[in-house]
């Protein structure tokens, strides 16, 4: 029985040493390699063709620079990345790419090519980050963060702390593809831009001008962008609606932030709401500083007349800053502000509602909510119709937990 | 790896459901196999096959047997080196890692069954840390995948998805070699192994429908692998990677327990044929067979075909075992 069990030990060790060999074929050096971070796709109209740009960590010892940033083209994700070899000798990694950028015109072209074109390569991380670029994905990515720090670390930390808070949504790339491809639920893609490039228009023009200056084939810029020398920080802007895989419009920060309240789990979500003037807290209309700790809701939805959808939505936060009039630690005080602010609450979710349904997009899986209550009733081709359609009802219930570390009395009787 | 996607194909978003029914299907087929084996509980189907069937069509039977296992032991093999191939060793010959798998079963069917026993303990043991991973998705992937249950799919396809999931039972005729070795000859070891098993299945199943929904699973070749590429803790990710590493235990038991069935299936037709030139031969002749190219998908369409195949052939030959043995035992009773 002992020599059995000898011979079990030996054929498990032999068999285990199998993971400890690459063979000659598979083994390249760490320095051979170009282990992409982050990766911008745009797709240039007037030439027809995308342009790919690897932000890459530089390994040698004798390296001048810590990374670089090279754009490919060609007619296809496929193609630029084919021609990568003409480039350079070491051989591409994408199994730790963290963000991975489309820019706003291939966002609205349509998406699915580019993915089919990522997923021919076996390594490709699906766990990367997706999000847009309110222009173009390399004038994202060829911005020089603070302190000489590779923008796609930088754009990872960004994301995480949006994580974190609840106001970024999570979508990474293998559920970015799976809402894509599943009906009745729609990507949500967070946009992030450089600072001060706030207006798409005005992002669409820069981007133009940039691509008339003519580039080569295949440009390769070191150490981040010469031409955006200026733009040193980046920020989140909104999301971008998509239906399939093309993107169908923008929300702007606060409805991203009212829409991922509906999806809950934040932690310390900042959010700053406009509130009416009423005389009572504040004079006219003014800004209110929250700090969202938890949320809970509820769906419900009926097909009487048409299809209608009621949440009900719990909130419970802090006030992190009030510019207001009142003092607001009193009870009855604080009673009175969470009504008024369930009533803000309550309408800013709803027209975020009616505003992203009628866009024909549907980010939070309404239309997957509609099959498992009426799964004989469930057309997935007619959905985009009737998503058009639909109403909402939205009642927001908000408990204050905390009144704030910082009161100001800008306005005092 | 593959059964998700295999039964989802048919099935939907109630995969998991079949694979149960199919799982609890294949349990009761383990305790036929079982009360099989008890008719000579001092042999094993190289020698009561023949008893039972005679020696023309036992022999025939044995080399039915023997064919089943040796391609199984050939499927086996080269499916896992396709797979390693389009995940972590992209430039290494398939055919190299189809050779190591071959040479690591050669030499456990070595060990003889008492070895070989000990061998798959040892690799289930190592594996078992690996399983937790894959119910991270049913914390993380969204519940609206599996419900309503039983309405959107026909009985129909649930039927039709079926026979893909037989594969991932395929070589449970192991139970009759194992038999003559049992100390406790209940039917404690098909009943916790086949329901250890389809739990295992119908957790992996239930994980992979949450985590991708039915609709991106169908275009998954690995859902399973996929799933593993993506959930990532504080400390690890890309735990497909280790995953592959340590399946490679799994697959040499795998191929080696039906390798083994082969080397003695042909023993049992030819009875003084030894056993360790047996195994050299058939090794040999594997080790050529798995140099050629096949493309990964025709090996899935083997393997499923293969699935049904084994079914048919074990469950079917086991309802007339009984049905010959109780006959003969009724015969002798009266006579």
């Amino acid at each position: 029985m002992v020599r059995k069990i000898r011979i079990a030990i030996i054929l498990l060790s032999l068999t285990l040493s199998c993971a400890l060999t690459t063979g000659c074929w598979d083994s390249v050096p760490v320095e051979k390699r170009a282990i992409v971070l982050a990766m911008g796709i745009d797709y240039i109209a007037e030439k027809q063709e995308y342009e790919v740009t690897l932000v890459y960590p530089l390994t040698q010892e004798t390296r001048a620079r810590f990374s670089d940033v090279v754009s490919l083209r060609g007619h296809s994700v496929a193609e630029a990345l084919g021609s990568w070899h003409h480039t350079s000798n070491a051989v591409l990694s994408l199994a730790a790419i963290t963000v991975i950028v489309y820019g706003h015109e291939t966002a609205s072209r349509g998406v699915i090519d580019t993915i089919h074109d990522l997923y021919g390569f076996p390594d490709l991380r699906s766990a990367a980050q997706v999000i847009l670029a309110p222009a173009t994905a390399k004038e994202l990515l060829s911005v020089v963060p603070p302190e000489t720090q590779l923008i796609s670390v930088y754009l990872k930390d960004v994301i995480q702390r949006g994580h974190t808070q609840g106001d970024f949504p999570p979508t990474i790339l293998a559920n970015f593809v799976m809402d894509i491809v599943t009906p009745g639920v729609d990507p949500l893609v967070g946009i992030i831009g450089p600072i001060g490039k706030l207006s798409v228009e005005e992002d669409e023009k820069s981007s133009a001008s940039a691509l008339n200056q003519g580039q080569g084939e295949n440009s390769q810029i070191s150490g981040g962008s010469q031409a955006n020398a200026k733009v040193e920080d980046v920020q989140v802007l909104g999301a971008g609606l998509w239906s399939l895989d093309r993107q169908v419009g923008t929300i702007d920060l606060i409805r991203l932030q009212h829409l991922l309240l509906i999806s809950g789990g934040q932690l310390y979500m900042p959010l700053h709401l406009v509130i009416p003037g009423d005389g009572l807290f504040t004079g006219d209309t003014d800004h209110i500083g929250l700090v969202i700790e938890d949320t809970a809701h509820k769906w419900e939805l009926s097909n009487l007349d048409g299809l209608h959808y009621k949440l009900t939505i719990g909130i419970r936060l802090s006030l992190n800053s009030y510019q207001g009039i009142s003092e607001i630690t009193a009870d009855d005080n604080i009673e009175v502000l969470e009504v008024m602010l369930s009533e803000a609450f309550s309408q800013g979710i709803q027209s975020t509602l009616e505003e992203i349904s009628a866009s024909g997009s549907d980010p939070l899986g309404l239309g997957q909510r509609f099959r498992v209550k009426f799964p004989r009733k469930w057309q997935p081709e007619q959905w985009r119709d009737v998503l058009k359609t639909v109403t909402f009802e939205v009642k927001a219930e908000v408990r204050i937990t905390n009144v704030g570390i910082h009161i100001y009395r800008l306005k005092p009787r | 790896m593959t059964l998700p996607r295999a039964v989802a194909a048919q099935a939907g978003r109630d995969a998991w459901l079949v694979v149960l029914v199919t799982g609890c299907l294949m349990t009761l087929a383990a305790l036929l196999l079982h009360v099989v084996a008890s008719f000579y509980p001092d042999k094993d189907p190289s020698q009561w096959a023949v008893i039972i069937l005679g020696p023309i069509i036992g022999r025939a039977w044995l080399f039915l047997l023997a064919v089943k296992c040796i391609f199984f032991t050939y499927i086996t093999a080269k499916l896992y080196a396709g797979i390693l191939s389009v995940r972590i060793l992209i430039y290494t010959p398939k055919y190299v890692t189809a050779l190591a798998i071959i040479l690591l079963a050669f030499l456990a069917s070595q060990a003889f069954l008492r070895g070989l026993t000990r061998y798959s303990e040892l690799a289930f043991l190592f594996k078992i840390m690996l399983v937790p991973f894959l119910i991270v998705p049913l914390f993380v992937g969204r519940s609206y995948h599996l419900t309503p249950i039983l309405v959107e799919t026909p009985l129909v396809s649930l039927a039709k998805a079926m026979p893909p999931s037989v594969f991932s039972y395929i070589g449970f005729e192991i139970l009759w070699f194992l038999y003559p070795c049992l100390k406790n000859k209940s039917g404690y070891l098909p009943v916790i192994s086949l329901g250890y098993t389809t739990l295992l299945y119908v957790i992996t199943t239930i994980s992979a429908t949450i985590f991708f929904g039915p609709e991106r699973l169908q275009s998954l070749l690995l859902p399973t692998l996929s799933m593993l590429s993506i959930i990532q803790l504080s400390v690890l990710e890309r735990i497909d990677s280790l995953f592959l590493w340590v399946w490679v235990g799994t697959v040499t038991v795998t191929a080696a327990t039906q390798f083994y069935i082969a080397a003695r299936a042909v023993q049992g037709i030819v009875p003084t044929l030894h056993f360790r030139k047996i195994c050299g031969f058939l090794a040999g002749m594997l080790l050529l067979s798995v140099v050629p190219v096949v493309p990964l998908s025709t090996l899935y369409k083997w393997a499923d075909l293969l699935g049904i195949f084994d079914v048919a052939v074990v469950i079917g030959a086991s309802l007339i075992f009984t049905a010959i043995y109780l006959v003969r035992r009724t015969g002798m009773h009266n006579g």
